[in-house]
């Protein structure tokens, strides 16, 4: 284990071979995993330190989701290992927070608001009881964060996307997590919940929450993200987002013809390659 | 009003009557708890295709002279959980796992009971309900199974509820999502089979999902969902089995029709109700 990793990856990785690898919130070595035949992550080897905001990017297919899936423990590495604050990623789910793609709720089934949200309580409530008052205050306090406390009897059908992205998030809150853990929480969200949701993410951020936030906005990620990882089945730069996402990176995940195009602090990859004469 | 109280009270000295309140009302009840899954979920096709299905252990049970409600129970849940296991592994859509399971299975009942000479009343009755000729064991077993299948619903309540609203999510927190599921068509396998006597195999999806359909249309919290649907549904039961008692008809159409007039009559009065709210 002793050797010096190739990948062309950032500080933050130094410490994956030392003692102090434990102390991260999560590292991976040499993890390769996917579904069924088909390679999603190959090799990974990176740890993200305690407190970090990370923002993950790569193209669709890159293995963004897959990597939050590891870290959740729904999924296990074919090779290698995931530790995440120091565990095997099951037994450290009581400390995780988990916001999944807003596709992932039946938004059609009957449940208010707050009833969503107390579904982030239910590890700590446990199988066969009731919620007691400190989950009801929860529910609550996690509403308020995120601007939704007159809501809360509300049918969550009845919500716009953006919206419901919150009660996620609320849901997230509650858990009360060292980790939080976004799968694209701001696909399809007006800029107002963009700015509401990074504001309250540097908030918890600065109270030493580590988070992890997948997206394939690149145009946001330097202004909001202390680290940023490109993935593209294969870690592709992990660090500093200016290091991060540059048009190297870019063409080496997207393809030859992406550009990167800086509009006042923000990003953005243009494909320059698809004229029409 | 002497009339009216003889003609309430009048069916109820024969003790196959109060049998046949006790069977419809808790069979009313069941199904209407189930019923909130079905009709939230879309679990109706599956519901149907269980119960169809069950008239294979029926038969077979029957032929072998063995106890008709376990073979029934024993098909169902057989029925429910490799549909589900089906449609999973195979990766067939949901819809497709239950045609080609339900039709199977239907149709060797078919066969079987087309080889039995004289199939009697008894074996009719399942297909289509006869709730007059539950004897004192039919109602106990009935009990017992509604009490059993309610009874695992209200103990893991939170967590069927929150993996209908977000298996992933549930996943992650680390419940056992695939076990829950089939767990609910298990349940939904008893239901049909304990449903069978009173209201037959053809017409147990009804009872899952008109009260309950009636219910989502007077209120949008799960919960009360489920109350609502078991309170349309047992009061359905006793209209239908008055029905079934003046009228001489069979007790699982006349309960089906009930319930589907209560069903009108809400459907009606809530669209009234909300012309009136809105603005002229």
């Amino acid at each position: 284990m002793g050797e010096a990793r190739t990948a062309p990856l950032g500080g933050a990785l130094t410490d994956v071979d030392g003692a102090s690898a434990t102390g991260a919130a999560v590292a991976l070595v040499g993890v390769t995993a996917g579904y069924r035949r088909r390679v999603a992550l190959e090799d990974v080897t990176l740890a993200i330190p305690r407190g970090a905001m990370v923002a993950v990017v790569g193209p669709n297919g890159s293995g963004k989701s897959t990597l939050l899936k590891l870290l959740l423990g729904l999924l296990a590495p074919w090779a290698g290992a995931v530790t995440v604050l120091g565990q095997a990623p099951r037994a450290a789910r009581a400390h995780l927070g988990y916001v999944p793609q807003v596709e992932a709720g039946d938004w059609r089934f009957p449940a208010t608001v707050a009833e969503v949200v107390m579904m982030g309580r239910h590890r700590r409530i446990g199988l066969f009881r009731r919620p007691g008052q400190a989950d009801h205050d929860a529910v609550a306090a996690a509403l308020e964060q995120v601007g939704m406390a007159d809501r809360a009897g509300d049918q969550v059908g009845e919500l716009s996307g953006g919206q419901q992205q919150r009660v996620f998030l609320a849901r997230a809150l509650v858990q009360e997590p060292e980790l939080l853990l976004l799968d694209e929480p701001l696909a399809g969200v007006d800029a107002l919940t963009e700015q509401d949701v990074y504001a309250l993410l540097r908030g918890l951020r600065d109270r030493g929450i580590t988070i992890v936030f997948t997206t394939h906005d690149l145009s946001t990620v330097a202004e909001h993200f202390d680290l940023a990882l490109f993935v593209n089945r294969r870690v592709v730069a992990f660090g500093p987002p200016s290091d991060v996402i540059t048009e190297a990176h870019l063409r080496e995940a997207y393809g030859p013809r992406m550009a990167l195009v800086k509009i006042g602090d923000r990003f953005f990859g243009v494909d320059v390659g698809h004229h029409h004469a | 009003m002497p009339e009216l109280d003889r003609v309430l009270l009048e069916p109820f000295q024969f003790a196959f009557m109060q049998r046949a309140l006790g069977a419809t009302v808790i069979v009313g009840v069941l199904c209407a708890v189930v019923g909130a899954f079905v009709v939230t979920k879309g679990l109706g096709f599956i519901g149907d295709g269980v119960a169809h299905a069950s008239l294979l252990g029926v038969a077979v049970a029957y032929t072998l002279g063995q106890n008709i409600y376990l073979g029934a129970a024993i098909t169902a849940v057989a029925t429910a959980l490799s549909i589900n296991f089906l449609s999973q592994r195979a990766r067939l859509s949901m819809d497709t796992a239950i045609g080609v399971i339900f039709a199977f299975a239907f149709s060797l009942g078919v066969v079987i009971m087309s080889r039995v000479r004289n199939y009697t009343v008894d074996l009719f009755s399942f297909v289509f309900g006869n709730v007059l000729g539950v004897g004192v064991d039919d109602l106990v077993l009935i009990g017992a199974a509604g009490l059993l299948v309610v009874g695992l619903i209200g103990l893991l309540y939170k967590e069927l509820f929150f993996v209908a609203f977000d298996p992933v999510m549930a996943e992650a927190s680390g419940l056992p999502v695939a076990r829950l599921q089939y767990l609910l068509l298990a349940l939904l396998g008893v239901t049909v089979v304990v449903a069978m006597k009173a209201i037959g195999i053809v017409l147990v999806v009804a009872m899952l999902i008109t009260p309950a359909a009636t219910a989502t249309l007077l209120t949008r919290r799960f919960h009360q969902i489920m109350l609502v649907g078991a309170g349309l549904s047992a009061v359905a039961s006793v209209l239908g089995l008055y029905l079934s008692f003046y009228a001489n008809v069979a007790s699982g159409g006349a309960i089906v029709l009930m319930s589907t007039a209560i069903f009108l009559v809400v459907l009606v009065s809530t669209e009234l109700s909300a012309r009136r709210a809105r603005p002229a």
